[in-house]
């Protein structure tokens, strides 16, 4: 529907369908960060309201998902100062487990996982599926380790005010955020680069 | 001083490197690593392309987001 964003009069239908079509994607995201709905609904309709209100400043050189995207981490950052320190993050200890990357390494600590090669040195972002791919791998991460990764990769907290607003100790912060991107690295090379449970991953990637 | 690392000690230090800067004893036993790993080069590319792709994602830069070949199927 949407060609390409621009600005203008004519662009706020278009930028009030296009805040509809993103309504549920702003909200998981809020959720997953807030963890309360009614937290989570707030920060995606003062996006919503800051976002129409301020059209006149959007100014077309990003798309409208991202100009909504960086909008919506203000007010996730705003809602999550204003509460002061998060609930206790429940099961986070056995969500990051010390041995879980054993399989990938010998007892010396040298690759022991299969070579895999992924197609060329860059990325396939040119590709709707790859992020969908990537999206379903997120979606796999346990909860804590999910919430302080988005902290870091998306609101890009850096570790201190993580361990306060979620709770976590510094070590433990450390543990998730490398487990997510172990987990990671390791499900979109399956996923993705070498095919094997794409299929599937893809499927549920597709879901909305 | 420089210790050896392992190529598992080598993913921490990639993985730590996105949060904090890595001390310059870290940067060295990481390069000195790297320099003589086939592996763990591989290994750092395709987190490369992982972090890559995470940022455009949760920043919205992707072809979907943008309205590009594919996207409103």
């Amino acid at each position: 529907m949407l060609e390409s964003p621009t600005t203008g009069p004519a662009d706020t239908q278009a930028l009030h369908a296009e805040c509809a079509r993103c309504r549920t994607t702003l909200y998981r995201i809020a959720l997953l960060q807030l963890r309360d709905h009614h937290a989570a609904e707030d920060a995606v309709q003062e996006t919503l309201v800051a976002a129409i209100e301020g059209r006149a400043g959007f100014r077309g050189q990003s798309s409208i998902k991202t100009w909504l995207l960086a909008i919506l981490r203000f007010k996730i950052i705003d809602s999550l100062r204003a509460r002061g320190s998060g609930p206790l993050s429940r099961g986070v200890e056995t969500e990051a487990e010390p041995g879980e990357f054993d399989a990938l390494f010998d007892g010396d600590g040298n690759w022991a996982e299969p070579k895999s090669h992924w197609r060329g040195p860059e990325g396939d972002y040119e590709e709707i599926e790859f992020f969908r791919v990537l999206e379903a791998c997120m979606e796999r991460l346990p909860e804590a380790t999910a919430r302080v990764f988005r902290m870091r990769e998306f609101l890009e907290l850096e570790t201190p005010e993580i361990c306060e607003r979620a709770r976590v100790s510094a070590g433990n912060a450390r543990a998730l955020l490398y487990r997510a991107r172990m987990s990671l690295r390791v499900c979109l090379g399956k996923s993705w680069y070498e095919g094997g449970d794409a299929a599937a991953v893809r499927t549920r990637g597709h879901t909305r | 001083m420089s210790r050896a690392l392992s190529c598992r000690d080598t993913t921490v230090l990639v993985s730590e490197g996105r949060d904090r800067p890595l001390t310059k004893a870290e940067l060295a036993d990481l390069r000195g690593h790297l320099t003589g790993c086939v592996r763990c080069q591989a290994a750092r590319e395709q987190f490369e392309i992982l972090f890559r792709g995470i940022e455009r994602y949760l920043h919205g830069d992707t072809p979907e987001a943008q309205g590009g070949r594919g996207a409103g199927a």
